[in-house]
């Protein structure tokens, strides 16, 4: 499950002197741990997919640490606040999503990747479809997704960091930027996923102890069950305050566009044993259900001090975490959180700029060129083609402009989403907003259906990824300028996500007679598995 | 087997088209939208769990007993709050949350939450991943470098 709604309103300022220290120290232990996985990045497989070396428990750190963001510990909590129960249909698919993951990609994304030594998740679309066009439409959605997706994080960074020393939003904004390059840049996706799981566990054991603070300030979860039936019944009701089609959405959305993350997807090449897929759902389940505490506590546990008089009604729905943290939890707690939520942030953003600077390249190169889908081996395998550099090059000097390649483009993402984010709030807020649901509605079909069914088709591929792209740039941009308006209850990315998905089965039931052809033997054969 | 799969994914797509466009055009009953959206969301992860759990031409049987059982006890947990009457400001309480939001949490959220990552880890050595598919996919990936060395 993601949590794809985005931090863009400024945060309370929570300067102190604890706070201050922990964020710098959060800040150092960050650039150092990723310093210190980058010695261990020497290749573009280091670069791009940890070197397929990772084992099961940082691989399930950093995939909960990747999959939430700054959101889930400020904008979720007061979405809980503003709206109650309907907020937690967010959240409340990963009670699937945790293992359908594993079970409906993890297994075949991990083997296709060894047989074909594959490096990003469009490698897989192109694998799978004997299609580098289906590769490059998929890599592009990709782009267009990540350089909003990343602008907004950043955005997000700069104001926890604001918040943090008071620096001002564009310094908060650099400097947020710049740590996260440090690793990012010369480690990859390597340094992320150690600094993953250092992140993760902070943000798990952040999320359980603030979790215990918001109970105990309510005097338990009946006392604020019954504070706030008494002045709202259906804010705890089983839909919230803004209905059953908006929570029914929120599970749809959430729930399936899971499985089209590709930022999640993508890790599931680096684990290095396959038989460690059997634990990673349980370890996910558990580290989730810590993480997530938060979001739903800190709402109805705010909800409930204001209703009953303990706090001042909130100006606005995002001052629910900081200002609960600031007047009733320890000071030491209260800055664990706030670099939780840089942490959750920056997790986010490494990740979504691995796969970007994967996409730039190694899928686009590869897809104008017309090449074969899927990988192909490693230098320091064959002594020959470089994997990553898309150019064709060979030997180590392939592998060695493939990795330099890599690390100069997370550098030119970086930045230009430093300076994007700097942009009108509105702009970094749509950027961000089509984010998910651009990747649910271009790859939930040809990944999550198209490695389970041996009948889909590039056709079916390439018209629904098409579909997807189109549509949600379209109608999102229609909305944002007002020139239509939706009903409550129905989303562009519902909306999208049905008709693509329906766009794939249907072309590729038109186009079933070639589904046969489309097939290499060795991805039909792990299909089977 | 993928045939069933099919359909259920389908008739759950179908459900939730249903659905939006019952509230984009205004018509139908009150309760049809979100019902349609309850019954397709479900259905649609069901069917992507089962398609996910496939092996060969057919489905192992803890895994689409698993699959089944979160289908179902979503759809029960998402159709029961539905069903249930508006939230009364003294309505009784479960596990400190009123009762109707604590049944459909249970159903939508504790059962699969449980269910799913226990059922694949117990049917993992035998019915996901077993070592004569590890051996498989070894030799896959061989023939796959001979082939590129080959080639290049």
């Amino acid at each position: 499950m993601i949590i794809a709604f985005l931090q863009t309103a400024t945060i309370p300022t929570v300067r102190q002197p604890v706070i201050i220290g922990v964020g710098i120290g959060y800040f150092v232990a960050c650039a150092a741990i990723g310093l210190w996985a980058a010695r261990r990045t020497k290749t573009a497989d280091d670069f791009f997919v940890a070197g397929r070396s990772i084992g099961l428990v940082p691989f399930a750190l950093a995939a909960m640490a990747a999959t939430l963001s700054g959101f889930a510990f400020i904008g979720g909590p007061g979405l809980v606040y503003a709206i109650g129960m309907t907020a937690v249909f967010i959240i409340l698919p990963a009670s699937i999503t945790n293992t359908a993951g594993a079970w409906v990609l993890g297994k075949r994304m991990r083997l296709l990747g060894q047989v074909r030594n594959l490096l990003t998740v469009p490698d897989a679309i192109g694998a799978r479809y004997r299609s580098p066009a289906a590769q490059g439409l998929s890599a592009l959605a990709i782009l267009v997704g990540v350089v909003g997706y990343i602008a907004t994080n950043v955005l997000a960074l700069g104001l926890v960091v604001d918040a943090l020393f008071g620096v001002g939003l564009v310094t908060g904004i650099w400097i947020g930027t710049a740590v996260t390059l440090v690793y990012s840049a010369s480690g990859g996706i390597l340094a992320g996923i150690y600094t993953d799981v250092f992140q993760g566990l902070l943000m798990a054991v952040a999320s359980t102890v603030v979790f215990v603070f918001a109970l105990d300030s309510g005097g338990g979860l009946a006392a604020i069950s019954r504070t706030l039936q008494a002045v709202d019944p259906a804010f705890l009701g089983p839909w919230g305050t803004s209905g059953a089609m908006v929570a029914l959405s929120f599970f749809f959305v959430f729930a399936v566009g899971s499985l089209g993350q590709p930022h999640i997807a993508h890790k599931y090449y680096m684990l290095k044993d396959p038989r460690r897929l059997k634990w990673h759902p349980v370890l996910m389940t558990v580290s989730m259900l810590l993480a997530q505490l938060l979001f739903v506590g800190v709402g109805i546990a705010v909800k409930s001090l204001v209703v009953r008089g303990d706090m001042a009604p909130l100006a606005r729905p995002d001052d629910a975490t900081p200002l609960f943290l600031l007047q009733h939890v320890p000071v030491f707690v209260a800055a664990l959180v706030f670099a939780g939520v840089a942490a959750a942030i920056m997790s986010t953003v490494n990740s979504f700029l691995s796969i970007g600077a994967a996409a730039i390249t190694h899928d686009l190169p590869k897809a104008f060129r017309g090449a074969r889908g899927g990988g192909v081996r490693p230098a320091k395998e064959t002594g020959a083609a470089s994997a990553a550099s898309g150019s064709g090059a060979t030997g180590a000097s392939g592998a060695s402009r493939a990795l330099t390649a890599g690390r100069l483009w997370t550098v030119v993402l970086s930045l230009l989403a430093a300076v994007l984010a700097q942009q009108s709030g509105t702009l970094v807020a749509f950027l961000g907003i089509f984010g998910y649901g651009l990747f649910a509605c271009t790859l939930v079909p040809a990944l999550a259906i198209g490695l389970n069914w041996e009948g889909a088709t590039r056709e079916g591929a390439i018209a629904s990824i098409s579909l997807g792209l189109v549509l949600t740039l379209v109608l999102e941009t229609g909305a944002w300028l007002d020139w239509f308006s939706l009903p409550t209850g129905v989303t562009i990315t519902g909306l999208t996500l049905v008709l693509s998905m329906l766009t794939f089965l249907a072309v590729s039931a038109m186009t079933g007679g070639r589904a046969a052809n489309q097939l290499d033997g060795d991805v039909r054969a792990v299909m089977q598995l | 087997m993928n045939k069933n799969s099919l359909v259920l994914l389908v008739g759950g797509l179908l459900a939730v088209a249903a659905g939006y466009a019952a509230v984009l055009l205004d018509a139908g009953p009150p309760l049809f939208p979100a019902t349609a959206l309850a019954l397709g969301a479900s259905a649609v992860l069901g069917a992507l769990l089962r398609l996910g759990a496939r092996r060969g031409g057919s489905i192992p049987d803890t895994l689409r007993l698993a699959s089944t059982i979160a289908f179902i006890a979503t759809a029960i947990g998402l159709l029961f709050a539905l069903a249930a009457p508006p939230p009364a400001d003294d309505g009784p309480l479960l596990l400190g949350l009123p009762r109707v939001t604590a049944v459909m949490l249970l159903c939508t959220g504790l059962v699969p939450l449980v269910l799913l990552p226990v059922a694949y880890a117990r049917a993992f050595d035998i019915e996901v991943l077993n070592e004569t598919d590890l051996a498989r996919v070894a030799e896959l990936a061989r023939r796959a470098e001979d082939e590129e060395r080959e080639r290049l």
